[in-house]
């Protein structure tokens, strides 16, 4: 079903050593327009060399990484890169207004659009408040939201998130899946995590990396999956409306689990599953949103055995 | 080029935001003014050499603090992976911190500028030598920054690069020592000319010797580009 759309990047053969030791081995990997891809594995597996190589810290030792059309490893591509570290890369002695001002002007925002641009990201991220704190004063959380802040200025079409959510509290959480998932409608989206639930929640496509081996977990192949929702709200039948008309008649199963919260059971595409989450988390109180007919977690589970 | 102010802006905000740049000016212009002080009211000395020569020492010892910071700070924070994929050239990276430095420095003897006043309205010095030997320490200063900047990015650690690039300055400073060692008489004045120790003699004197200003400006431009080069093979 992606066939037809058009990658924003595309890695193919590509390997990178250090030292003895192969971190990637031959590895090909496409990440498409409006797409969030999730990307697994366990410690040390190269999930973090891949996102590196590909936001162009690191150069590959073989294999080509094309940018759409263009060659990726052109100066002007970096323009197109929002790129989150795993830790959030931060100038301590500035301000957040100071710093993301900086990075706009590295990204190259036009000079009158600079305000307006750092305003937006500001206010997405709730960093007003805190814009004229100096940032090594700022607790985890917030250090983390100006790192987000960063990688979202501008008009980068696409974005490498290496664990945006450690260190956020489960409001900041519950923002930046929002986040995630607004960016997605016009920009293509690749982030590592540890958290099996935060994939489901808001990828269209997952793949798992084992000792520089890509292998995909999920995406074309499943296009229907059963999720099972929680969700807190007061007038079930208004969410279950919304839901018939955004997705057809897709609710298999719903049922009280006490107080106003509600266990639904829905069948839809995978395509259709960061817009599903969003349209919960907007018009209720989701607790969880997870596939029902096969637990990614058993399936990582299996590969990991499979594994090289 | 845009790149290249905003980063160098960056820099020297970096150093006055926090207490480093007003640390760094206030001791050299603090241990200056009471060299200077010495100099003029004990020994009546009435030009700048004494006070050109304590600069060069006290560059010797600063230097080091200034530049220790620059690369291991931006390795530790993750900012030079953030600046790297946002397309930042090394070249780019490396000239900002130096201009930055360069600037710093050139706070540095805008305060101990004062000695000259002092020296103009009390007597009548010789101002050629003075501006002469202003020239020479500035470009002895860029020297000890291009070759500071250049251990800075081998290290992620501050300490690390502040002690090595003591020890190559010591190194090079007392190269002119290693001559009775050498029996070749061509190898011993190539030592000789290469001996920062050397160097200076004239240039605190306000002498500009074309062949050390060659050296120095050589030797800025191999550090700078060797470390534009280590970082382009860090990736």
């Amino acid at each position: 079903m992606f066939d037809d759309v058009e990658p924003v990047v595309r890695l193919n053969g590509i390997w990178k050593s250090f030292g003895k030791k192969n971190v990637l081995k031959n590895l090909n990997l496409t990440v498409r327009e409006n797409e969030v891809l999730g990307l697994l594995g366990p410690n040390g597996a190269g999930k973090t060399t891949l996102m590196r190589i590909i936001a162009r810290y690191l150069l590959p030792d073989a294999g080509t990484l094309n940018f759409r059309k263009d060659q990726f490893l052109t100066e002007s591509s970096h323009n197109v890169v929002g790129y989150l570290p795993e830790k959030a890369p931060l100038f301590d002695t500035f301000t957040v207004e100071r710093y993301v001002r900086l990075v706009a002007v590295l990204k190259a925002v036009p000079q009158d659009l600079v305000t307006e641009k750092v305003g937006e990201v500001l206010n997405a991220f709730d960093l007003r408040h805190v814009s004229r704190n100096v940032i090594s004063k700022l607790s985890k959380g917030y250090r983390q939201r100006v790192g987000l802040a960063q990688a979202f200025l501008g008009d980068s079409a696409l974005l490498i998130l290496d664990e945006p959510m450690s260190g956020l509290d489960p409001f900041q959480l519950a923002d930046v899946r929002d986040m995630i998932l607004e960016a997605a409608n016009k920009r293509a989206i690749l982030f590592s995590t540890h958290v099996v639930q935060e994939i489901e929640m808001l990828c269209n496509r997952s793949v798992f990396l084992k000792d520089g081996v890509l292998l995909e977990v999920s995406g074309e192949a499943d296009d229907s999956a059963l999720i099972e929702v929680c969700v807190g709200v007061p007038d079930i039948d208004h969410l279950k409306s919304l839901i018939n008309a955004a997705s057809g008649e897709c609710i298999m199963e719903s049922k009280s689990i006490g107080g106003d919260k509600y266990k639904l059971r829905l069948q839809i595409s995978s395509a259709q599953k960061p817009e599903m989450s969003k349209l919960l988390a907007n018009n209720g109180k989701l607790m969880s949103f997870r596939e029902a007919n096969l637990d990614l977690e058993a399936r990582l589970t299996s590969l990991r055995e499979k594994a090289p | 080029m845009r790149n290249f102010i905003a980063l160098y802006f960056r820099e020297l905000e970096n150093y006055f935001v926090t207490p480093i740049g007003y640390a760094i000016l206030g001791s050299f212009w603090l241990a200056n003014g009471f060299f200077f002080s010495f100099n003029t009211l004990f020994i009546s000395a009435v030009d700048m050499v004494n006070a050109f020569h304590n600069m060069s020492i006290l560059l010797l010892l600063m230097v080091p603090l200034m530049t220790m910071r620059s690369f291991p700070e931006e390795y530790k924070q993750g900012t030079y992976e953030l600046l790297v994929s946002l397309g930042v050239r090394s070249w780019v990276m490396v000239m900002s911190k130096f201009c930055a430095l360069l600037t710093l420095l050139f706070f540095m003897f805008l305060g101990s500028a004062v000695s000259v006043i002092v020296l103009v309205t009390f007597s009548e010095p010789d101002l050629g030598p003075i501006v002469g030997g202003y020239f020479g320490v500035t470009s002895l200063g860029a020297v000890f920054i291009a070759i500071g900047l250049l251990i800075a990015v081998f290290s992620s650690n501050q300490i690390v690069a502040a002690v090595v690039t003591w020890i190559a300055l010591l190194a090079l400073w007392f190269l002119d020592y290693s001559t009775a060692l050498v029996n070749s008489k061509f190898l011993s004045e190539v030592i000789i000319h290469l001996s920062l120790s050397v160097a200076y003699l004239d240039l605190i004197r306000g002498v500009i010797d074309l062949s050390v200003m060659t050296y120095f400006f050589s030797l800025i431009g191999f550090c700078l580009l060797a470390a534009s080069t280590v970082l382009e093979l860090r990736k």
